[in-house]
């Protein structure tokens, strides 16, 4: 057992330092059998019950940031949070940062793309533009991968899967934010 | 260490055996004496079932291996000899396969037998891509690392490895560290001319193409690509492009790898209604792309006339009202003769086209019908079938790697994918 | 249908205050002598449509200031009408790719074009600038750019600045104490559901769209 253990532990460690990867899974939480999908790091969990999103095994161990507004619903670590509808890659809220701002020692990109999510509170479509961090260490930390008006990469624009770190220092994916740059008009897709 | 699974609802494992590492295949070589998944064990919940039978073996084999020790063996074990490292064999068995596991690491795994072994590993650092070469004894990867791990300078590089030492015997370094830093995908990193070049697809986000000479192992040139995305090698040398406007441009190279001429196509991709999606599966030089819903787009590369076949639908009327559609990653493959494997989900609906999906549906395209359906035991992701004699379909469900026989569609054995956290691109031998 | 909208009341309350408030910064005001067609975007229909379709399909790569590089996507800011000013220069703005692959409508996409050339490089717009039509777009964008475009531009601008720099553009064109668009000062607008430079800018007409 302890031989697995330390072979667990050091895969882990290697993906932690490692892992620059932006895409994950979409878990679907009815067709998990067997292993974990996400490897869980070894720490207490202190009893909580599982994350509350199957697109995110790991969120239970964030403690949820809310933004105070009644405005603004949801739990900014979790991948239902209603500006995520998009997102692919890592809620920089898990890593010191928060929905509109990269953490420490990482650099914004300018360059981004763009999404359209609706705001259940006020019911109104927000274009939402989903910015990576770069430079700094992503390890799947609060992962989420939702294709709310995703396509194939054809229309780069429209697509979450490539690592949107152009304009920056480096380009070494570490997690997204979710910005407001206004209302959507109804315009026909 | 605690469990990593100690807080699953689901954790139905006895005390004594809670402590393993997600993912895991619970029958890797050092639990030997442990009994072996057979046929058909896999529709069940094997992760439960099997370490209690491990358990119950490894008791009684320490037992009697005590009794039997002095008087069996009355010479000790020789010394090993040092300095040993594996060799891989000139020509790969049919039954293996590299697995991409998008920046993590690119593994070359014996998925034909029931030994399952990691028979190799190869550095993934971002976004890598990896060609194996058939008439050279070569591997190359495309990577990109920077001088100070997540910072510093960049530098994107194509890796040769021989094929079976895994020395690295060369390194080309890629002008301007502007490859497309897109996770393991087709349309990334291809041959042409034969195996001769390679093309480098780059996303800065201005799109262009470097051209490789993996013979003389040196870059010849890069060719701008404005509004097209991804490469796929078309005619002797040469390749195309999927457009923004809806079209294929189609780029022939003269043998020093500049433009020799280009042609691009009437727009045939439906952007807005029914876009193609990206990964394509190859028959005879056609190559075949599924279509979010649910239509084939064939479109023959072999020759330098490149041409945008007729379309035809993968899903009936009926099938269509369901919202049967392709859905996946890697989701389409062929079997080099005469069948294409798609993934295909029923209930699909926006934005779940990268889901995972229940079936596989298995279409001629010399008659454009369905022959065969295949329910799968987990929802996959990315499906590919090995090459040669005795093919088996590999699925990528989760962090299982499951294996079936493609003609029936019976699971033969399933194995674990420890640390896939994102998207796999397979690459059985040849 | 208008339930994605701000109320009609509250978009002009928000608009007059933002123009009131420019008015009393005064250093963004256009020069005093008259600039004809940039003192407002021609040409646009429906600003606030105009800059959403920017930021859904342009913005993502050009960046919210039209600022570029070339390492990444070209720069728009004051540099996107200088195209106007050489022969080939207007058609090359709808058969750039980026354009000419856009998902918008010919009329939509005539009126974003027309947005952006006022938005990040007003100082250049020709007083002669006749707007983009539905018409004009249709035949340029089916035959998009490609192996060539870089180039092109290379030439098309080295044409434009020389143009630029001899002062030999038509009257009107070019006033060397021209205000650039960019330089609005940011954090005009309270926050709100509007977007906040095409207000500050002016692209927001004052009263409410329909």
């Amino acid at each position: 057992m302890n031989q697995l253990d330390r072979l667990a532990e050091k895969m882990l460690r290697g993906f932690a330092s490692r892992t620059s990867r932006r895409s994950v899974f979409s878990l679907l939480g009815g067709f998990l059998a067997g292993a974990a999908t996400l490897p869980l790091l070894p720490v207490a969990r202190g009893g909580e019950a599982e994350g509350t999103s199957p697109n995110d095994p790991s969120s239970g161990e964030e403690s949820p940031q809310f933004s105070g507004n009644p405005q603004d619903p949801g739990d900014r670590t979790k991948c239902d949070y209603w500006r995520y509808c998009a997102v692919d890659g890592s809620l920089c809220s898990c890593y010191g940062g928060s929905v509109t701002a990269c953490p420490p020692g990482t650099e914004m990109s300018p360059i981004t793309w763009i999404g359209t999510c609706r705001n259940p509170a006020d019911q109104h479509n927000y274009i939402i533009s989903y910015n990576d961090c770069c430079g700094g260490v992503a390890w799947g930390r609060c992962a989420c991968q939702n294709n709310q008006g995703d396509r194939p990469i054809v229309r780069p624009q429209t697509n979450n899967e490539v690592t949107w770190c152009f304009g920056t220092k480096s380009q070494s994916y570490t997690c997204t934010v979710a910005l407001i740059l206004g209302v959507a008009l109804d315009q026909k897709k | 260490m605690r469990s990593l699974r100690a807080h699953r609802k689901s954790d139905r494992l006895p005390e004594a055996l809670s402590i393993q590492p997600a993912g895991v295949d619970v029958h890797s070589p050092e639990r030997a004496g442990a009994p072996r998944l057979t046929d058909n064990e896999g529709m069940n919940d094997m992760s439960t079932l099997v370490p209690v039978l491990m358990c119950a073996a490894l008791t009684a084999g320490a037992a009697a291996a005590a009794a039997a020790s002095a008087a069996s063996f009355p010479n000790p074990l020789p010394p090993d000899p040092t300095l040993r490292v594996e060799k891989l064999p000139a020509k790969y068995p049919a039954g293996w396969a590299f697995l991409n596991y998008a920046g993590d690491r690119i593994e070359l795994r014996n998925v034909g037998s029931d030994s399952r072994e990691v028979k190799a590993e190869l550095q993934a650092r971002d976004s890598t891509s990896l060609l194996v070469s058939d008439k050279r004894p070569e591997i190359y990867t495309a990577d990109t690392v920077w001088s100070r791990g997540v910072r510093g300078t960049r530098t994107d590089f194509i890796t040769i490895y021989d094929s079976q030492t895994l020395d690295v015997t060369g390194e080309i370094v890629l002008p301007g560290a502007k490859r497309a830093l897109i996770t393991a995908m087709e349309g990334m990193f291809a041959f042409t001319d034969d195996q001769r070049l390679a093309l480098v697809f780059n996303f800065t986000p201005t799109a262009s193409v470097t051209v490789v000479d993996l013979v003389k192992r040196q870059p010849l040139g890069e060719i701008e690509i404005p509004g097209c995305m991804l490469v796929y090698p078309s005619g002797q040398r040469g390749f195309s492009t999927l457009c923004s406007s809806g079209t294929l441009l189609n780029v022939r190279l003269d043998a020093g790898g500049a433009v020799a001429g280009r042609t691009e196509s009437k727009p045939f991709n439906q952007l807005d209604a029914d876009p193609l999606f990206t990964a394509s599966a190859a028959l005879g030089g056609v190559r075949y792309f599924p279509s979010l819903h649910g239509r084939i787009q064939p479109i023959d590369m072999k020759s330098d006339d490149v041409q945008v076949l007729p379309d035809w639908p993968l899903v009936s009327a009926d099938e269509k009202a369901a919202n049967w559609r392709p859905s996946g990653w890697q989701l389409i493959a062929s079997d080099d003769k005469k069948f294409l494997y798609v993934l295909m989900q029923a209930d699909a609906e926006e934005g779940t086209y990268k889901d995972p999906a229940g079936e596989v549906w298995v279409f001629n395209p010399s008659t454009k019908t369905r022959v065969r359906r295949m329910r799968l035991v987990r929802p996959g992701s990315s499906i590919a079938l090995t090459h040669g004699t005795d093919q088996l379909m590999l699925v990528q469900a989760g962090t299982r790697l499951d294996v079936y026989d493609p003609q029936g569609g019976a699971l033969v054995r399933s194995l674990g994918l420890p640390g896939l956290h994102t998207r796999l691109q397979m690459e059985p031998v040849h | 249908m208008s339930d994605s909208w701000v109320s009609k009341a509250r978009l002009a309350a928000t608009a007059s205050a933002a123009l009131a408030w420019a008015g009393a910064r005064a250093p963004l005001a256009q020069p005093a002598h008259d600039r004809g067609a940039a003192t407002a975007p021609i040409g646009v229909e429906n600003a606030q449509r105009a800059w959403q379709n920017w930021t859904l399909n342009c913005q993502g790569c050009h960046r919210s200031d039209g600022s570029g590089s070339d390492a990444t996507a070209p720069g728009i800011a004051d540099t996107v009408a200088k195209f106007l000013l050489v022969p080939g220069g207007r058609e090359y703005l709808i058969r750039v790719p980026g354009v000419a692959a856009s998902p918008l409508s010919d009329a939509d996409l005539a009126e974003v074009v027309n947005w952006m050339l006022w938005r990040f490089d007003r100082e250049h717009l020709p007083a002669s600038f006749q707007p983009y039509t539905a018409a004009e777009i249709a035949p340029l964008r089916a035959r998009p750019l490609r192996l060539e475009a870089s180039q092109m531009r290379s030439a098309l601008l080295s044409g434009a600045e020389a143009v630029v720099h001899a002062g030999a553009a038509p009257a009107g064109a070019m006033r060397a104490d021209a205000v650039p668009a960019h330089a609005v000062q940011d954090g005009a607008v309270p926050a709100d559901a509007v977007p906040a430079d095409a207000v500050r800018d002016g692209a927001l007409p004052a009263a409410a769209p329909k």
